[in-house]
């Protein structure tokens, strides 16, 4: 009998419902989206500052060099760490600034080194910052002629910054011109943005002779547009769930008032003023239901799409499980906050009054 | 006739169509708030983004090279040729003038074993249009830490140290100090985390005269607001037609910058600091992107809320349309009376929405970026024309089907 009784009201009214659960659907659809992304844009714009590279450098206090220990010491930390060894070299006549660093460690903190050529350098191979290759008339392939190591042109490189006046060459080698041997002249770190002072202040003690620094630059920049945009995102989102469950609850209240001569007919009848109730509540919470799960799908795939769309390759937004469970909490409760208010209204009046036509 | 219907229509039932007007209301002004954001927030994060410090570094073709890492340790420092100080402020008169937020130049030099910089510190200068503006390295670097004391003028005999220098000498502020043989009065102390953390910072002028360099400054930091590179912002400006290099020059792009204050300062390089331009761009598109795409959300939202809203309102108003027609009312005499007043429901409620928008857009600017945001004054217009449009869409399918169907039909079925 119960289950007859929304079969068949969603039977006759099938136009209705479809503009429901429609409007329904698309609200489900956009609380999961809204979610999703709330809940992941953080970390999504916090790997986007990674291209800023490090955001914490240690270099010697006293000595002269950072022990490489802290390289180690950073990256049980959970931090990237490069080490670089600046020293001085010959190139025939000229005397050039020369940097060695370990290319696979250097990769992921300076991924905005433009390199015309490969980055990757091995043993016996180098690299030209442009100024120099400039000054040094060297193209990639050419032999320079460094003293003690001599070493094949692979790239040239352009930053903007200091290295483009350097030849950049394998650590090894820097630390045989230098005579250094264990120690580096300057080590960069990237720590997640939000542990940068928690794991600076961790090496700075366990390091006493290297003097860490924070890069103001770098990791204020990242808090601030972070803590920015996710405050705006906060308010937005808010604003936007606010007006959808409004849209929401219209449909409910709306669904129970147009069959006031429904319910008029039921209490003539007889029927028990909870009886009513549930049929209606839960012919409610059927149709929220279902929207929610339609909308989590729609979401979902929606979600995909937009994430690759935005923050590129390999990508989705989290939308886990727990956000279905927040859409749906939300649906269900708005449709019997809705239904109930709305039946509670029809229940008032006199069955004869409704009957007769208001 | 239409009017007295409308007024008879709107008076029988006004907290009904006072809950529809609110709701038309409230989707209207989430949509004016989200597009008057989204339109201003790509400027904001950019000028957020500008904090991190200089994305052009100038200097002098013929400078000589020293090592260093990033910004983190010696930078170059002048051998031969210089920048001379007074065609500095040049650098606002390029094409793009009014996005360089601000310049410093600076001179380096040594002092025993301590790097010295003569710099700006806020330093006056003057605008193409006359008037007077000051920037220096205290509007180029915002995030630098003030750790102790106060900023140093530029006129007097002051310093400011590095925090590593400070800690290694121990000088405070307070202290006299004696650099370039000459004496300064210890101002402030800094912590940057950069190169800057190791050096002294002078006023440009004593530093010009104390290395006898008079006028000259051998690097000059620019940070200017710019547009995301794309592919063709890379492409080498002397192989492009005369009519992509004009595209390109008049496109904020970091290089096309750049090329320009080259231009206005013959025999400098003026380099983007890949680090910063890049990272920009990249952040300032998926910021643009998501908001976008919030945007998009928001007025989907908006739109369903008063779609559905009109549209309810229409089946139940079935019965009434029955009658109307039932009576004779010609059926685009019905259409155009429901359609007139559905318009002013729409017109009313878009207005209030599209006020109560731009008061909610100023809100989210100032709680967010403390800063106002600015709302074309054709918005309001657009919203209110699109939430009669929106509310018409809504109304137009149920009463399409009402009025073709039978009006004994619906009479006998009720209401």
């Amino acid at each position: 009998m119960f289950l007859r009784f929304i079969l068949s009201a969603l039977r006759y009214r099938r136009q209705r419902l479809m503009l429901a659960f429609s409007a329904l659907t698309v609200a489900a659809t956009l609380g999961t989206v809204l979610f999703g992304i709330y809940g992941s844009v953080e970390r999504r714009l916090r790997e986007q500052f990674r291209s800023y590279g490090a955001n914490i450098a240690a270099v010697a206090a006293n000595g002269a060099t950072v022990p490489l220990a802290m390289a180690d010491a950073a990256r049980r930390l959970g931090a990237e760490a490069a080490p670089f060894l600046i020293t001085a070299g010959r190139v025939g006549n000229d005397g050039v600034p020369v940097a060695g660093f370990i290319p696979a460690d250097t990769a992921p903190l300076t991924p905005y080194w433009s390199v015309k050529g490969d980055r990757n350098i091995g043993a016996g191979e180098c690299l030209a910052g442009e100024t120099l290759a400039e000054r040094l008339k060297l193209t990639p392939g050419a032999r320079v002629n460094l003293s003690g190591q001599p070493c094949t042109l692979k790239g040239i490189v352009s930053t903007g910054g200091a290295e483009d006046s350097e030849l950049l060459v394998p650590f090894a080698a820097a630390a045989a011109i230098s005579g250094i041997h264990d120690g580096a002249s300057v080590i960069e770190f990237r720590a997640p943005g939000d542990r940068v002072e928690q794991i600076r202040a961790a090496l700075a003690s366990r390091f006493p002779g290297a003097d860490v620094r924070t890069i103001r630059a770098v990791a204020a920049t990242e808090s601030d547009v972070v803590n920015k945009i996710r405050a705006a995102l906060f308010l937005i989102t808010v604003l936007i769930l606010a007006i959808t469950t409004l849209c929401v609850s219209s449909n409910f209240t709306e669904i129970v008032l147009e069959r006031g001569k429904e319910i008029g007919i039921l209490k003539a009848l007889g029927a028990a003023e909870r009886k009513i109730a549930a049929f209606f509540l839960s012919e409610s919470a059927a149709l929220a239901l279902l929207a929610t799960i339609c909308g989590y799908v729609i979401g979902i795939l929606a979600a995909a799409e937009i994430g690759q769309q935005i923050f590129g390759v390999a990508f989705h937004l989290d939308v886990s499980w727990l956000v279905f469970l927040s859409v749906g909490i939300v649906m269900l409760a708005v449709a019997v906050v809705a239904t109930s208010i709305a039946a509670s209204r029809v229940w008032s009046i006199d069955p004869a009054v409704i009957l007769r036509g208001e | 006739m239409i009017g007295r219907f409308v007024k008879d229509s709107l008076g029988r039932s006004p907290r009904r169509k006072a809950a529809i007007v609110a709701a038309i209301a409230l989707g209207s002004a989430v949509a004016t708030s989200m597009l008057g954001v989204q339109l201003s927030i790509g400027d904001k994060i950019n000028r957020e983004l500008r904090r991190v410090g200089a994305n052009i570094a100038v200097t002098s073709r013929a400078s000589s090279l020293e090592g260093g890492v990033g910004g983190v340790t010696a930078n170059a420092a002048g051998a031969a040729d210089y920048i001379h100080e007074a065609d500095v402020p040049k650098i606002k008169h390029i094409f793009w003038g009014l996005n360089v937020t601000g310049f410093a130049p600076s001179l380096a030099a040594r002092s025993g074993s301590l790097p010295v910089e003569g710099v700006w510190f806020a330093h006056s200068y003057q605008k193409p249009d006359g008037s007077t503006a000051t920037t220096g390295v205290r509007d180029v670097n915002p995030t630098w830490l003030l750790e102790k004391g106060q900023w140093a003028q530029d006129g007097a005999d002051q310093a400011m140290l590095g925090e590593g220098v400070a800690r290694r000498t121990g000088w405070k502020p307070g202290d006299t100090i004696d650099v370039l043989g000459s004496k300064f009065h210890v101002a402030g102390i800094l912590s940057t985390g950069d190169a800057t953390d190791d050096r002294i910072l002078l006023p440009l002028a004593r530093v010009e005269a104390l290395t006898s360099r008079p006028g000259l400054v051998d690097r000059v930091d620019v940070a200017a607001l710019t547009v995301p590179e794309d592919t063709f912002a890379r492409k080498d400006p002397r192989m492009m037609t005369s009519g992509e290099f004009e595209r390109w020059n008049c496109t904020a792009y970091v290089s096309s910058i750049a090329h320009q204050i080259e231009e206005v300062l013959p025999g400098t390089a003026a380099r983007p600091v890949r680090r910063v331009a890049d990272s920009e761009g990249k952040i300032l598109d998926r910021v643009s992107g998501l908001m976008m795409l919030i945007t998009l959300a928001a007025l989907i939202s908006a739109g369903l809320t008063v779609w559905s809203l009109t549209a309810t309102s229409m089946m139940e108003r079935r019965g009434e349309i029955a009658i109307m027609q039932a009576i004779g009312g010609a059926r685009w005499l019905v259409a155009s009376m429901l359609a007139f007043e559905i318009a002013l429901i729409g017109l009313v409620g878009g207005l209030l929405g599209a006020v109560l928008g731009v008061e909610l857009a100023r809100l989210v600017g100032q709680s967010v970026f403390h800063d106002a945001v600015e709302i074309s004054p054709v918005l309001p217009f657009v919203i209110m024309a699109a939430a009669i449009v929106v509310a018409l869409a809504g109304a137009w399918q149920p009463l399409r089907r009402t009025l073709r169907m039978d009006p004994a039909v619906i009479l006998r079925e009720g209401v």
